[in-house]
C-alpha cells in the first residue's frame, strides 16, 4: 500500500569488480528487510540478471531500460512481486547493458535513476538496487540515487585492489558526493583459516575514508547453492554460516541506517 | 452472495486445480486453505484461498502476485475450461436436460441442484451479514417446493410429501426474518419521526434473527440437507408416470398453469380482496419457474422468453401489491408499542403517513394490474403458448 509518510533507504550493492558477493547481498539482505516486516523492492540493474534469476522471474522489461527512464512512473508497472512476502522485484533486462547510453541521453544523467525511483519511495521502506560490476554513467547515477553504498570485498589482493579503487573515488567526491550518502564495505567470501586473508582484511579496517563493518560473509556452500535452491540462504538453510552473518550484517546495516529504529523482531 | 470473481466446485479443488493446468505449472496446498499455483518457471504467480461450505461446495478465490495479473487471469480460463464453475452461475438452478429424458431423472436433477444452493446459503444466513444469503436460500427452497409439486407425476407421492412438508418448514423459518429485512430497507432513513419504528422493528428483526438462527442450528435442520437428499432419491424411484418424457410433462403443466392463471385473473376486479391477488402471484411464481427451469432448456428459447417477460411484469405488480399489504399490516401492529414510547405520537402520525403511502402504492398496483394482465393473457401470448407447448 501506498504511504507518502515512509523513509525509505535505497541501498545499493556496488562493486567495480564482478563476482565478489553483490548479488548474493542483495537478494539475502532484501529478503531479511522483507522477512523483518519491511516493504522492500530489488532492482536488478545487473543486464546478466542473476537476482532476477534467483527469483524465478523473466528478465524482461517491456519497453527495456530507456523506457524505464523515460516516463515518470513507468517503473511501478514493471515490478513483480517475489514468492516472499513484502519482497518485490523490478526486473534486470538484456537492454540495461545500454543503459549508459539511455542516460546520456538525459540533461542530468547522473540524477536520472533517482528521479526515477522517487514514485517508488511512498511504496517501499528499503529499495535495494543490485549494480552491474563497472565504473560508468550508470554507477555515477546509483552513487546519486542511492543512501547507502553497499561494497562487497573478498579479501584478497586484487579485490581489495578495486576497493581502493572506491577509496579514490570517494576521495575525489565521485562516491558519497549527495549529502547523507553513507558508503559501507564488508568482507565477502572470507575464509578466516587463510592468513592471507586475514592480512588483507587488517590492512583494509585501516583505510579511513570508508567504513567497513564488523561482519563479515563467509566463503560458503550455501552461497553457492543459492543458484539451485533459487532462494536466499535464509530461505533453505537458516542455520548455516552464512545465513546466520547476513542476519548479523542487515542488523548492522539497520542500526546504521536507522539509528533510532528498534532493532528487527523487537 | 459470494464475492465477484469466485469459482466453485463440488470435487476435491486441489486436484481439479491440478488437473486443469498444463502439466509444466506447479500445484501445492500451502497452509490454511490455500492453494500455490506456480508457473512453468517453478515462480509463484497466484495464490487460491478455498472455502468449503456446509453444502459441499468448494469456493476459489484467485489472487494473482503482483505483475502476474494476466497470468492469473490464463489461470482462471484453464480452470474454468477444466470443470469450476464461475460464481455467477452459482444462482442458475438450469441444468441441461434433454426432451425425451424421462420425467423423473430431470426433475430429480433439478430438484438436487436447487437443495445444493439452498444448502450452500446456509451458512451465509447463519452468519447474518448478508441478507443475500437468505434471499437465496429462500428462492431456492421455493423454487425446490414448486419443482416437487408441479412435477408431481415423476415423484413417488408420499416422499415427495415429505420434502414438501420439510421444505415447507425451512421456509417457513425464514420468512420473519425476510420480511422485516425488506420493509427496514424500504423506511426512509432521513426522516427522523421514524427512528423509533426503526428502532421497533430492529429489535424485532433481531429476535427473528435469533429465533431463526436457533432453528437453523437445531438437529432437523442439521439433518435437513441428508433428509433431503434420501428423500429426494426416493421420489425419483419410478412413480406411475416417471417414464414419461420430461418435456411433455412440463408442457402439460405449463399449458394447464397458464391456462388456470388466464382464468383467475380474468376474475379478478378491483376491489377484490388482496388475498385474491396473492393467490395469484403464487401461481404466477409456480409457472416462472417451470418456464424458467423446464421451458428454457427443453423448448423455443425465444418465445419461452418472451412469455416470461410478460409473466415478470406482471409478477412484479402482484409482488409491490403484496409487499405493500405485508408492510401495512406489520407496521399497524406496531402501534400499540409505538404510542407507549416517549416520541411516540410523531412516530406514530410518521408511520401513519408511510401506511397512507404503501395504500396509495398498493391501489397503483392494482391500476397497474389490469394493463399488465392483459398483455400476459393476450391472444398473442395464448397462441404463443399452444404454439410451443402443445
Amino acid at each position: 500500500m501506498t504511504n507518502p509518510q515512509r523513509d525509505t533507504r535505497v541501498i545499493a550493492t556496488y562493486n567495480i569488480k564482478g563476482g565478489v558477493g553483490k548479488t548474493s547481498a542483495a537478494v539475502n539482505l532484501a529478503y531479511l528487510a522483507a522477512a523483518a516486516g519491511h516493504q522492500t523492492l530489488l532492482w536488478d540493474l545487473d543486464p546478466q540478471a542473476a537476482s532476477t534469476y534467483l527469483f524465478r522471474v523473466r528478465p524482461k522489461v517491456k519497453g527495456g531500460g530507456r523506457g524505464l527512464l523515460r516516463k515518470r512512473n513507468s517503473a511501478r508497472d514493471h515490478i513483480k512481486a517475489t514468492d516472499h512476502e513484502r519482497l518485490d522485484l523490478l526486473p534486470a533486462d538484456f537492454s540495461y547493458r545500454h543503459l549508459d547510453l539511455a542516460l546520456d541521453q538525459f540533461k542530468k544523467p547522473a540524477a536520472r535513476l533517482r528521479k526515477v525511483l522517487a514514485p517508488l519511495r511512498a511504496d517501499y521502506d528499503y529499495i535495494f538496487l543490485d549494480c552491474p560490476p563497472s565504473i560508468s554513467l550508470v554507477s555515477e547515477a546509483v552513487f546519486e540515487a542511492s543512501d547507502a553504498l553497499l561494497v562487497p570485498v573478498i579479501p584478497a589482493t586484487l579485490s581489495s585492489r578495486a576497493y581502493e579503487q572506491l577509496e579514490e573515488l570517494t576521495r575525489a567526491g565521485k562516491v558519497g558526493r549527495r549529502s547523507g550518502t553513507a558508503t559501507f564495505a564488508f568482507f565477502s567470501m572470507a575464509d578466516v583459516s587463510r592468513p592471507l586473508h586475514l592480512q588483507v582484511m587488517e590492512r583494509l579496517r585501516g583505510i579511513d575514508q570508508l567504513t567497513v563493518l564488523g561482519v563479515a560473509i563467509p566463503t560458503a556452500d550455501e552461497v553457492e547453492l543459492m543458484g539451485e535452491e533459487r532462494n536466499p540462504v535464509n530461505v533453505f538453510a537458516p542455520a548455516s554460516a552464512a545465513a546466520v552473518a547476513y542476519v548479523a550484517l542487515w542488523t548492522e546495516i539497520e542500526r546504521r541506517l536507522r539509528p533510532s529504529a528498534p532493532p528487527a523482531g523487537s | 452472495m459470494s464475492a465477484r470473481g469466485e469459482l466453485f466446485t463440488y470435487a476435491d479443488a486441489a486436484a481439479q486445480v491440478r488437473a486443469a493446468l498444463p502439466p509444466s505449472y506447479g500445484v501445492t496446498r500451502a497452509p490454511d486453505g490455500v492453494i500455490d499455483v506456480r508457473d512453468e518457471r517453478q515462480k509463484l504467480v497466484c495464490r487460491i484461498r478455498v472455502r468449503v461450505l456446509a453444502g459441499g461446495s468448494q469456493w476459489l478465490t484467485l489472487t494473482p502476485l503482483r505483475g502476474y495479473e494476466r497470468k492469473c487471469e490464463r489461470i482462471r480460463c484453464w480452470l474454468e475450461r477444466g470443470g469450476l464453475r464461475p460464481s455467477w452461475q452459482w444462482k442458475q438452478a438450469r441444468v441441461p436436460m434433454v426432451v425425451d429424458e424421462p420425467a423423473n431423472v430431470a426433475a430429480a436433477r433439478v430438484l438436487q441442484r436447487l437443495l445444493e444452493i439452498q444448502q450452500a446459503n446456509l451458512p451465509g444466513v447463519l452468519v447474518g451479514e448478508d441478507p443475500e444469503f437468505l434471499h437465496d436460500l429462500r428462492v431456492a427452497n421455493r423454487r425446490a417446493r414448486s419443482v416437487v409439486r408441479q412435477m408431481r407425476a415423476a415423484f413417488l407421492p408420499e416422499p415427495a410429501a415429505r420434502i414438501v412438508a420439510e421444505l415447507r418448514w425451512l421456509g417457513a423459518q425464514t420468512g420473519a426474518t425476510r420480511d422485516l429485512e425488506v420493509l427496514l430497507v424500504t423506511l426512509d432513513p432521513a426522516t427522523a419521526e421514524l427512528a423509533p419504528v426503526r428502532l421497533l422493528l430492529e429489535r424485532r428483526l433481531a429476535r427473528a434473527r435469533a429465533e431463526m438462527t436457533v432453528t437453523l442450528r437445531s438437529p432437523r435442520a442439521a439433518q435437513l440437507d441428508r433428509t433431503l437428499t434420501r428423500l429426494a432419491q426416493d421420489a425419483a424411484q419410478r412413480a406411475p408416470a416417471a417414464a414419461l418424457p420430461v418435456a411433455e410433462l412440463a408442457a402439460a403443466r405449463i399449458r394447464r398453469l397458464h391456462r388456470s392463471i388466464v382464468r383467475a385473473g380474468g376474475a379478478i376486479s378491483a376491489p377484490m380482496e388482496p388475498q385474491a391477488y396473492h393467490a395469484l402471484r403464487k401461481q404466477g411464481k409456480e409457472l416462472r419457474y417451470l418456464l424458467e427451469l423446464f421451458g428454457l432448456a427443453l423448448f423455443d428459447n425465444t418465445a419461452v422468453s418472451e412469455l416470461i417477460t410478460a409473466l415478470k411484469e406482471l409478477q412484479d405488480v402482484l409482488g409491490r401489491h403484496q409487499d405493500c399489504a405485508v408492510h401495512a399490516t406489520t407496521l399497524r401492529q406496531l402501534a400499540p408499542e409505538l404510542a407507549a414510547q416517549a416520541g411516540g405520537a410523531a412516530a406514530l402520525l410518521a408511520t401513519g403517513a408511510v401506511i397512507a403511502r404503501l395504500e396509495t402504492q398498493q391501489a397503483e398496483a392494482r391500476e397497474h394490474f389490469e394493463s399488465s394482465f392483459n398483455v400476459f393473457a393476450s391472444a398473442r401470448q395464448r397462441k404463443l403458448v399452444a404454439r410451443v407447448f402443445d
